[in-house]
């Protein structure tokens, strides 16, 4: 962006020092030469000191150059001279944003979306900047930049919800947060002393157990699930985790009772359904395990489950000796994960 | 642990497990070579297989370990000629002691280019003694045994292969009396094609960054001469990412069937259509997916009946999260899926595994689940921290029908390749496993219950009671195990055997006495 020289250099009054300075400046930005640019702009801001385009100019120099520091009062300059100028607004406002004043920038940020996030995040405005950075995701969707932005911003707001939260509850969110993080050892201390501190405190067993899940420890989920079911004996999540655990465990009469209570607990919990209708399967009762499958399908169609529940009626039908039906399921079984794997390919593209 | 001197080099420590009540290891003084370097080449977490056979005909079992070579920057070679990488031989003595046969036995030598994969053995030319055949990332090699202790190198351009190959197996695809060779093929890489995965740091690359292979399916003229029948048969068709891979005739129809055990993506089940062609119905089958519907990391293949209901079944190692996947023979051309029944799933799901054997450790007449364990990222821990790169062994043990126990064998290690045989003859199964960059452990099984070893021909069947057991080396990873027939018989001191030959000929044998080792022909 050369701001305006070029028109100023048509205009007759220019003398032709003015002249030569900025088109010696003009070629030497062209070019990469920034120093020169600089220098033959500067001498227009000493020759014009009310040409906005001369301070714009060299600003905008300085900001290439990252030097931020005088790049701000030269595009201020610019600015006083004339504020019509859109984009040496926002240059000046990145870089305040740049050399830490954030809260200065937000007023020259209103035409990047992006930009006014990042500033508004940075200035302890989360709330407004979640909705500029959702607004600049609208046009830049899956960029990793501003997700990164808009999970930092909701972070720090959560961060200061978190921060009033005393006592017990305070530790629970401290365990959850490692969750999030990744640090499962410290979330399940942070978790047993939740449950040390409050034993009657619904879902802290199903937590530790779902954590031990994912380090594929079973024994302690179940231990950990079981525990939440005495606890919340009307938690159709916990019964299902619970029931799932046992048929992992060869505990089959066990599974298929806890499965079978989830369901009545919570009759339309695909989760629930799916493993219902696995333990079914296992126990020999294909008509049953048919039945439990089907019932999944009619409340998804599309989801991870839905395909596993294809799969699963597929090898149910072939048993059955139903060859039309078993191939079926198995097409739309190759469907939707072919559907899935192709959307999964773009994705990570 | 203490340690046992046998005076010779090879005997490193022997390491008593608490009580006696377990298996004793063996520490072998062979170091597997795998270079690991900065640009995570896939090649180095997936070698080493091993094999015991019997190469000398002495009745004991010898053991061949696969090295895999040195990596060096710029290098296309791996320097195989450099004793440090060579594969080795160790012939076994009769005081149980084995000595190091490799240059004796002139298997010295491997191509230049072929970094150390796997081997598979058989008696490719019906003359009695067990032939060589090794995989490679490179060339793979075909070592014909002299019958004088020593091997010569008779690979042809077709089982050369080319790429990188991964596990090999024999097996008599055309019932016409000989062992074929199949071959898995891993990816479609090579070392200048190679990419950095993972940030901030580097990881060993997922296998969906890189294209899929054709397997190949190498049929044997009866001479130990091979032809490729990978286009006519089907097999070239359908490309994989195979690593392991298992045969048995899962259908009952006469025709021995491939298991392919496929990395990250779906498995394969080649159904073998009269000997001439192949079908893959593995989603038919019901053994392609997971109990959850996804493709999981196929490594290593047991093709075998475990619960004693004369089907085979099939059990695949995978990374750990996955649930090793149990699959049993339902007897109609389909199998269920039995991990979560058997318990196996909960056992298993920390683990990751490699080489795996259905076999009868603690012969009561139930088949156990051996599997050599670890994980294939060395620095798994850092992306999952309730992940482990090293783990033990693991004897996943039967011990009331349908259920199995975990036992943890040894100390935590890469391993990798295992194989299985009775090392000493006294009626114990053992196992042999090759650990990545380190070195391999013999475990030793304690004898206990009643027993049969029994040579065979390749492809025998034999039933003694409800114990069903099938003369084969092939399965497992990358390994290559004893072809004789092992059956743990519980308390029975005789037993009538049903013996069903590759041939289709039946031989009854009554009142046979336990605790021996036999050898039955075909009528």
């Amino acid at each position: 962006m050369t701001v305006a020289l070029a028109m100023l250099l048509t205009l007759a009054q220019v003398t032709p020092e003015l002249r030569q300075a900025a088109e010696s400046g003009m070629k030497a930005r062209q070019s990469g030469d920034l120093a020169t640019a600089a220098a033959e702009f500067r001498k227009i801001t000493q020759m014009a000191p009310n040409l906005a385009a001369g301070f714009a100019n060299l600003g905008a120099v300085y900001f290439e150059q990252k030097d931020y520091v005088q790049s701000v009062p030269t595009l201020r300059r610019a600015l006083e001279l004339n504020a019509n100028l859109p984009g040496t607004r926002t240059q000046l406002g990145t870089a305040l944003l740049a050399t830490g004043y954030a809260v200065e920038a937000i007023p020259y940020l209103e035409a990047s979306p992006e930009l006014l996030g990042i500033a508004l995040l940075e200035g302890g405005r989360e709330r407004e900047a979640i909705d500029r950075l959702e607004a600049a995701l609208q046009t830049k969707p899956k960029d990793p930049d501003l997700l990164f932005y808009l999970g930092q911003a909701h972070s720090r707001l959560a961060g200061k919800v978190f921060a009033q939260v005393t006592g017990v509850r305070a530790v629970q969110l401290s365990a959850e947060a490692a969750v999030v993080a990744g640090r499962r050892e410290q979330a399940a201390k942070a978790y047993a002393e939740v449950i040390a501190k409050r034993p009657d405190l619904l879902g802290m067993h199903l937590a530790l157990g779902e954590l031990a899940l994912e380090s594929g420890d079973f024994a302690t989920a179940g231990k950990e699930f079981e525990k939440e079911v005495k606890l919340a004996p009307g938690s159709a999540r916990a019964a299902w985790r619970y029931g799932a655990v046992l048929l992992n465990q060869g505990n089959n009469a066990a599974a298929l009772s806890e499965l079978r209570r989830a369901n009545q607990l919570q009759p339309d919990m695909p989760e629930t359904l799916l493993d219902l209708g696995k333990a079914e399967l296992a126990a020999g009762s294909l008509p049953n395990a048919q039945q439990a499958f089907e019932k999944l399908l009619a409340i998804e169609q599309e989801t991870l489950l839905a395909e596993n529940a294809h799969l699963q009626l597929s090898n149910v039908y072939r048993r059955l000796n139903r060859p039309a039906d078993a191939e079926r399921h198995a097409k739309l079984f190759r469907e939707l994960r072919q559907r899935r794997t192709v959307s999964d390919v773009k994705q990570s593209k | 642990m203490s340690v046992k001197s046998f005076g010779l080099t090879l005997w490193l420590c022997v390491a008593a497990s608490p009580a006696a009540q377990g298996p004793s290891l063996v520490v072998l003084n062979f170091q597997h070579q795998n270079t690991p370097t900065q640009q995570k080449y896939l090649i180095e977490t997936m070698g080493g297989g091993v094999a015991v056979l019997d190469y000398n005909n002495d009745g004991l079992l010898d053991i061949f370990l696969v090295n895999s070579g040195r990596i060096a920057e710029g290098s296309k070679t791996f320097a195989r000629n450099q004793p440090a990488y060579w594969n080795r031989l160790y012939r076994q003595g009769p005081a149980g002691t084995f000595t190091d046969v490799t240059a004796a036995a002139k298997l010295d030598r491997m191509p230049l280019d072929a970094y150390g994969m796997g081997v598979a053995t058989a008696d490719i030319d019906s003359d009695g003694w067990l032939d060589l055949y090794l995989t490679s990332y490179g060339p793979n090699v075909l070592y014909r045994n002299k019958r004088d202790g020593t091997f010569e190198d008779v690979t042809t351009p077709v089982t050369k292969a080319s790429g990188w190959s991964a596990s090999a197996g024999f097996f008599d695809y055309d019932n016409d009396g000989d062992q074929d060779l199949f071959v898995t093929r891993y990816l479609d890489w090579d070392m200048s094609r190679n990419i950095l995965c993972g940030t901030p740091f580097h990881a060993y690359c997922r296998p969906d960054k890189f294209g899929p292979m054709s397997n190949l399916l190498l049929q044997n003229d009866g001479k130990g001469n091979f032809k490729d029948q990978s286009e006519a048969t089907g097999i070239a068709a359908i490309k994989g990412k195979a690593l392991g891979a298992a045969f048995r005739d899962y259908d009952e129809d006469g025709f021995t069937d491939i298991f392919v055990a496929n990395d990250g993506m779906e498995q394969y089940l080649f159904r073998n259509q009269q000997g001439t062609t192949f079908q893959e119905v593995a989603l038919e089958a019901g053994v392609a997916f997971g109990d959850d519907g996804k493709p999981f990391a196929g490594m290593g293949v047991a093709f075998d009946d475990y619960d004693n209901d004369g089907k085979p079944d099939l059990a695949v190692t995978v990374l750990a999260l996955e649930k090793y996947p149990l699959f049993r023979n339902n007897g109609d051309g389909t199998f269920g899926y039995a991990s979560g029944s058997t318990g196996l799933a909960a056992l298993t799901a920390p683990s990751s595994g490699w080489g795996v054997q259905f076999a009868d450790f603690d012969n009561d007449g139930r088949k156990d689940l051996f599997v050599a364990q670890s994980h294939v990222l060395d620095n798994v821990e850092r992306i999952h921290s309730g992940l482990r790169y090293l783990e033990p062994m693991a004897l996943y043990r039967q011990t009331t029908a349908g259920k199995f126990e975990r036992n943890d064998i040894g100390t935590p290690a890469a391993y990798r390749g295992a194989t299985f045989g009775d090392l000493n003859n006294d009626g114990a199964m053992d196992a042999v496993v090759q650990v990545l960059g380190g070195k391999p452990v013999i475990v030793y099984g304690k004898p206990q219950n009643r027993w049969l070893l029994i040579k065979a021909p390749a492809g025998t069947a034999v039933q003694a009671g409800n114990v069903h057991g099938y003369a084969t080396t092939s399965g497992s990873y990358q390994s290559a195990s004893d072809i004789r027939i092992h059956l743990g018989l519980g308390t029975r001191e005789k037993v009538d055997l049903d013996v069903r030959f590759p041939n289709g000929k039946r031989k009854a044998l009554t009142g046979v006495a336990t605790n021996q080792i036999i050898e039955v022909t075909p009528p």
